[in-house]
């Protein structure tokens, strides 16, 4: 837990709305989404008043990964397929598609690459997940796509403080969010926590985000958050957007062991996400919309 | 000038002088490169994992160590390569650190060599191992294979 009285971490958080601001559409649908008696009308008439973010949803709806014979063409076809719940992460991944194309210079990632890191750890995630039987999977690969969100907005803000993280990372001994903690009194999953809250998502979400380095620190009950941390070390280890910090982290043995992986299992995801990677469409289509 | 961009589980060659080939953020993962001077003959395979045990059909054979490296060198010999006048160079293989279970990097850099051997080959230059980051480089026109860790300068292989 970051400490009350830290000052930064305060102006930080405060500054998240101006720095990453939910679309309206985005907010609305959120909204609606808390009542589970909204009628799918309202729905898609929210979506459809945003084109190019219905657009995008299309898109996500004729992905393989949910495996409609036909094209599903309009938007209210879409809410009635998939339902309002598959249909708001879809708009919160376009979303932060647009949010994590980004250069950030203090991670040494370039636009491309925590692009590609990003959309990496969330088909890993997402694999996991289904692995697992895990009900949710969409909402499990939505974690892997924001788990590093959070660098975003510290390259844009911190940028002094976050030279002292670069020095004292450089000094050894500590992993780069270790470094981060010391320096900051935060750590990168900390602000990423806290840009899901501001947008009002899951506290599932907001917890996993907040742990992904250290799973151990989440509650009993959250399993999505050692999918996330298996995956972004299996997509760091592969090299999938790395940047600062490297494969210098630790996996940790307890999401090893609620995961029930083996050695053998993690070579087989690592083979599922590169066929995914070679398969999925999404990737080319939003990079270039 | 352009750049020719290795990704995962690629291979490409080129013998135009104005070209770079380039594997960006190796993780665990090998670049291995080979420059030929005499006829100008670059080429560069990104290897993901050792062995190819792990795939039921042979699928992908330039994702593994065992199968990706005779895939290319033989391809390297078709375009007119010649062993004898190359540069052979590795980079890649970082670890995790401490107790993690497995340690594909280092099982990667032992599964290269290996394969090369079959071919009576060996690295002439390595920037192997720890736990960052790095990119490979092939520069043509320099005849320069040079390596980065991200943030520190560049090694000249
Ligand atoms: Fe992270
Ligand atoms: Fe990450």
């Amino acid at each position: 837990m970051v400490d009350k009285d830290n000052i930064l971490y305060a102006r930080i958080v405060n500054k998240i709305t101006e720095l990453m601001p939910l679309p309206e559409t985005i907010q609305k649908i959120v909204d609606l989404t808390r009542n589970p008696d909204t009628p799918l009308k309202k729905i898609s008439d929210a979506l459809e008043s945003d084109e190019a973010m219905a657009t995008k949803v299309l898109k996500l709806a004729n992905s393989s990964f949910y495996g409609f014979s036909k094209q599903v063409k309009t938007i209210s076809h879409a809410v009635v397929c998939l339902g309002f719940n598959t249909i708001k992460q879809m708009a919160l991944t376009a979303h932060s598609f647009s949010v994590l194309d980004k250069q950030l210079d203090g991670y040494y990632l370039d636009r491309g690459a925590m692009f590609q890191h990003s959309f990496g750890t969330a088909l890993a995630s997402r694999l996991l997940a289904t692995k697992m039987y895990y009900p949710n999977a969409e909402e499990v690969y939505l974690m892997g796509l924001l788990h590093d969100v959070g660098k975003v907005i510290l390259n844009q803000f911190a940028e002094q403080e976050f030279n002292k993280v670069i020095e004292e990372y450089n000094k050894g001994g500590l992993m780069f969010y270790e470094a981060e903690r010391k320096v900051l009194g935060f750590d990168h999953g900390d602000i990423g926590s806290a840009v899901c809250q501001k947008w009002n998502l899951s506290d599932d979400i907001v917890e996993t985000i907040r742990c992904h380095h250290n799973p151990e620190e989440a509650s009993a009950g959250n399993i999505s958050v050692h999918m996330v941390h298996i995956a972004n070390i299996i997509v760091s280890i592969m090299g999938l957007g790395i940047g600062a910090g490297g494969v210098d982290q630790k996996i940790s043995e307890k999401s090893l062991s609620v995961l029930n992986l083996k050695e053998e299992d993690i070579s087989m995801l690592m083979m599922s996400i590169m066929d995914e990677l070679e398969n999925d469409e999404t990737l080319a289509s939003f990079r270039n919309a | 000038m352009a750049e020719i961009r290795v990704k995962l589980a690629e291979m490409r060659f080129s013998n135009k002088s104005e070209d770079t080939l380039v594997a960006h953020g190796l993780g665990a993962c090998i670049a291995l490169a080979i420059f030929d001077r005499t006829t100008s003959l670059a080429g560069m395979i990104h290897i993901v994992m050792p062995s190819s045990d792990v795939q039921s059909k042979n699928d992908h054979p330039v994702r593994f160590a065992d199968t990706g490296v005779p895939v290319f060198l033989k391809e390297f010999m078709r375009l007119g390569g010649n062993f004898a006048a190359c540069k052979i160079v590795i980079a890649g293989g970082a670890n995790m650190p401490s107790n993690s279970i497995f340690n594909i990097g280092d099982q990667n850099v032992l599964a290269v060599k290996k394969a090369l051997s079959k071919f009576n080959l060996s690295v002439s230059g390595e920037d192997i191992g720890g736990n960052n980051g790095r990119t490979l480089n092939v520069d043509m026109k320099q005849g320069v294979i040079s390596s980065r860790v991200f943030g520190c300068p560049v090694i000249v292989l």
